[in-house]
């Protein structure tokens, strides 16, 4: 009995890589005392390899020290720098690392921004940073994705009492134009 | 021709289909070859953690506990997360996260060693689960197959401690991890099918295509369709063929082969290097030879 029923969560939450349905979500809920302390679960994470080709771009933390006037603290496209990378490529400390930046990418993309500065937020703690972004390195297979976003996040960074707060860009953009000054919309 | 049940549940009666297949003796020398196998990639994986476990964990670390605690409270995993449990969240110290790896390290080699029996084994799985478990968000491939592997091969006891070859808990250990790395290798299979580059071609291309995660640079060579094509095909071909063949008894070896040659071909093209070598352990177990005798489950 214990044979079949490990069976049966397995096989559940196997069919649910791609995209769970209600089903198969509240049997992973349901039985998440079992699936998540064993790490059974697999919870989004491509074992597939490629489902999209866009899945190939390597990403890039970006951060600019130095803004270009008052008004802009990010708007530019000249001064970014890289930030040090983790680990060597191919390594497990940089797949880790891509993970992170892809997880960034993706809640922004989803517009949580919130979110995603959450996670950048202990990368960009560094009072001198003023401004940061994440973009898709180029390679041979994007060249297909014309219409592809390399750019998946960029925000305005303020540091308040020692910790860093994000304004993101087209948001802080989108309010110039219909609030009054002093409502920006800020995430962080 | 074969030896006696050993025990377990095949001792007193007539055994069901069921029965056979799940508890007929196996080799303990074959699950204590692929449990070394899999305690010297743990080891790899605690290792791998030695220069960035603090950049992550420590207090003020990119994924510290209050950057975790926000995004599970924040997203919709806050209900399940609760359950992700590991030591590691109790402390936001680089230098006893740095001795929990230490532990692990030591643990993996007296295991891969052919050591410290079951206790050892079983340590191992719940110390690589804590790591496995903490770093949640950011955990990768190889961490799914590493925890199931273990499990499986925690209960088993090592060849040098029991006086026969061959033992039901061999056997069951040995099915467990034949049917759960088959469910795994039908489950990349059919979801990457559902991929276009698969289809058109454009997949080995695709694998090597990441300029930052990639360990040797065949994006000029595979960028020529007549290879880049050619290489796609074949790992599609790979598995089709290799998973009816390992589990059809006379063809057990030229299945698995094909098994291994796919495996190898993804961890050189992807550099996932320590997830392909993981399932290359895993897949070792489906060799058919693994059960000396009573065994007529095909």
């Amino acid at each position: 009995m214990g044979l079949i029923a490990h069976g049966f969560l397995l096989l559940v939450t196997y069919a649910a890589i791609v995209e769970p349905s209600e089903v198969e979500s509240r049997l992973q809920r349901f039985f998440s005392w079992y699936l998540q302390p064993l790490h059974l679960q697999v919870d989004h994470r491509p074992i597939y390899f490629l489902h999209t080709g866009t899945d190939t771009a390597a990403l890039q933390f970006q951060r600019r020290s130095l803004p270009t006037g008052p008004a802009d603290a990010g708007d530019s496209d000249s001064g970014w720098q890289p930030l040090p990378a983790v680990g060597w490529p191919g390594g497990e400390a940089r797949k880790r690392y891509q993970r992170w930046a892809a997880m960034t990418a993706g809640l922004a993309r989803q517009q949580e921004v919130g979110l995603a500065g959450l996670l950048a937020r202990n990368l960009v703690a560094d009072a001198d940073v003023q401004a940061f972004r994440l973009i898709a390195q180029e390679n041979a297979m994007l060249e297909q994705f014309p219409y592809f976003e390399k750019e998946a996040y960029r925000a305005a960074v303020v540091h308040e009492a020692g910790a860093p707060r994000f304004i993101e860009l087209n948001e802080r953009r989108q309010n110039a134009l219909t609030a009054s000054p002093g409502e920006e919309s800020t995430d962080e | 021709m074969s030896e006696p049940a050993a025990g377990g549940p095949l001792a007193d009666a007539p055994p069901s289909a069921w029965d056979r297949f799940w508890f007929s003796p196996g080799s303990l020398r074959r699950v204590g070859q692929i449990r070394s196998g899999l305690a010297i990639l743990t080891l790899l994986y605690f290792a791998s953690y030695w220069s960035d476990i603090g950049f992550w964990f420590a207090d003020g670390g990119v994924a510290d506990r209050e950057v975790f605690a926000r995004l599970i409270s924040e997203t919709d995993s806050a209900s399940t997360a609760r359950w992700r449990l590991s030591p590691l969240f109790w402390t936001g110290s680089p230098l006893i996260m740095r001795a929990y790896l230490a532990a692990g390290i030591g643990l993996a080699a007296v295991v891969a060693a052919g050591r410290g029996g079951r206790i050892a084994t079983a340590l191992l799985w719940l110390a690589f689960l804590g790591l496995a478990n903490r770093a949640s968000f950011l955990a990768g491939l190889a961490e799914l197959p590493l925890a199931f592997g273990l499990a499986y091969c925690a209960f088993v006891p090592t060849p040098r401690s029991r006086d026969r070859a061959n033992d039901w808990t061999a056997g069951l250990s040995l099915r467990l991890l034949q049917t759960h790395t088959t469910l795994w290798l039908i489950t990349v299979l059919l979801t990457q099918l559902a991929g276009s580059a698969w289809w058109n071609g454009n997949a080995a291309l695709a694998l090597v295509a990441p300029t930052d995660a990639r360990l040797f640079d065949l994006g000029g060579l595979l960028s020529r369709p007549t290879l880049g094509n050619s290489l796609t095909h074949l790992l599609v071909l790979l598995p089709l063929l290799g998973l009816p063949l390992a589990w059809h008894r006379p063809t057990n070896r030229w299945g698995v082969g094909l098994l291994i040659g796919w495996w190898v071909l993804l961890g050189m093209l992807s550099a996932q290097l320590l997830y392909a070598a993981t399932l290359l352990v895993l897949i070792s177990s489906l060799r058919w030879n693994f059960f000396p005798g009573g065994y007529r489950g095909s």
